[in-house]
């Protein structure tokens, strides 16, 4: 993969840094991402932070062509994803509240209810009213992190112990479809925007991706990567897991009424059934074991999941909100 | 088994499936095997999937009312 366009200034100087020899940062790359604090009032939807959030963490995933693979660790490019964390994390959680009355024994029974209130109105309109090339939208926006399906998730494995970790490893190997090759929920994406006539490599649709879209994969990426957001991780598993037999359904039926083949919704109605086990496993072998067995960290868990929802909210908004002024959502080519 | 746990573990969820795991043969009435797709399974315990005898989360549009189940 290629690395993407700029989107700002920050990419700009980021991705002719990444473009040469391993080593320091220039120094207008560091007092542009130290001063975003100021200059970014939200940067969930700021498309120069979120492009250059992606292409950190890119480095851990498969790695761009001709970006030297020493900069993944090179600690001046680590300084700069931390600033772009810091400001990503601030706004994240500025709305997220963790409810007064919440304790740890009762938290898998309020991430069952927090998390598996369905998006009622947009599941309608994608069953029953997106025209194909609404679908063909959503399901390019959802690549760029669908496409890596699980893997954030797989960095928590070594990092919790005892019963969490079994069930997590349950739940793993389901999304890599338990081993067998091309099974992996992963792959199964891949098959569904090739049945649309879709290009499924990875990224190839990186610059029409907004930053709402980016900024659901990158707070997986965030979560996972790091050992503090062990709990978030797992929260945002919850988020992922929860709910989303139902939302999976209506997807699978509205593209069955766009003439979407069977094998088209394999991964839709793989998710039905795969989902429906995840989220009972999630809520409370994964997460009510963690909190039970890492008490010191159970907030953690309940405010990955709301940041999750959080961030899934304004997706679900930078899709719908563009569609219902009869416009793409997608980023412009032109534009770019 | 190299413990003495048992070689089919079914579990109760409160409010959702059964989960099945191990070494199960799930069949329907005429004894005729019904393949699940998957080692770890749920089954509906609500009567309202539409995917019987698995479940598709359509529990949750009951809500929490049904605590007794």
């Amino acid at each position: 993969m290629r690395l993407p366009a700029p989107r700002g200034p920050i990419s700009t100087a980021l991705f002719a840094c990444l473009s040469g020899e391993p080593g320091p940062v220039p120094s207008q790359l560091t007092e542009l991402v130290d001063a975003l604090q100021e200059t970014t009032a939200d940067a969930r939807s700021d498309e120069d932070v979120q492009i250059s959030l992606w292409t950190c963490y890119g480095l851990t995933y498969a790695g761009f062509d001709g970006v030297d693979e020493r900069w993944e660790w090179r600690p001046s490019l680590l300084a700069v994803r931390g600033a772009l964390e810091a400001v990503f994390e601030r706004d994240v959680l500025a709305e997220v509240r963790l409810p007064e009355d919440l304790t740890p024994e009762k938290v898998p029974a309020f991430l069952m209810d927090v998390c598996g209130r369905p998006p009622t109105a947009f599941l309608k309109f994608m069953q029953k009213n997106a025209t194909l090339e609404q679908f063909k939208e959503l399901v390019i926006t959802r690549s760029i992190d669908a496409l890596h399906e699980g893997d954030a998730h797989t960095w928590a494995i070594p990092r919790v112990t005892g019963r969490a970790k079994s069930a997590l490893i349950e739940i793993q190997a389901d999304e890599y479809g338990g081993g067998m090759p091309g099974r992996s929920h992963a792959e199964l994406y891949a098959i569904l925007m090739s049945e649309l006539d879709l290009d499924p490599e990875y990224g190839a649709y990186i610059e029409q991706i907004p930053a709402a879209a980016l900024g659901l994969h990158n707070l997986r990426s965030m979560f996972g990567l790091q050992h503090r957001w062990r709990g978030g991780i797992l929260g945002n598993l919850a988020a992922t897991e929860i709910g989303s037999s139902l939302i999976n359904r209506h997807f699978s039926e509205g593209l069955a009424r766009l003439g979407g083949s069977k094998r088209a919704r394999w991964f839709y109605d793989e998710h039905i059934l795969a989902d429906a086990v995840h989220e009972q496993l999630v809520a409370h072998d994964v997460c009510g074991a963690f909190v039970a067995d890492y008490p010191a960290e159970w907030d953690r868990v309940v405010i990955g999941a709301l940041a999750t929802l959080n961030v899934r909210a304004l997706f679900a908004s930078s899709v719908v909100d563009p569609w219902a002024a009869g416009v793409t959502s997608l980023r412009e080519l032109a534009t770019v | 088994m190299l413990d003495d746990q048992p070689s089919v573990e079914i579990t109760v969820y409160e409010n959702g499936p059964v989960i099945v795991r191990g070494a199960y043969k799930l069949q329907d009435r005429d004894r005729k095997e019904i393949d699940p797709g998957r080692a770890t399974i749920a089954l509906c315990r609500c009567g309202l999937s539409a995917l019987k005898p698995f479940c598709d989360g359509n529990h949750a549009l009951r809500g929490t009312a049904r605590s007794a189940l």
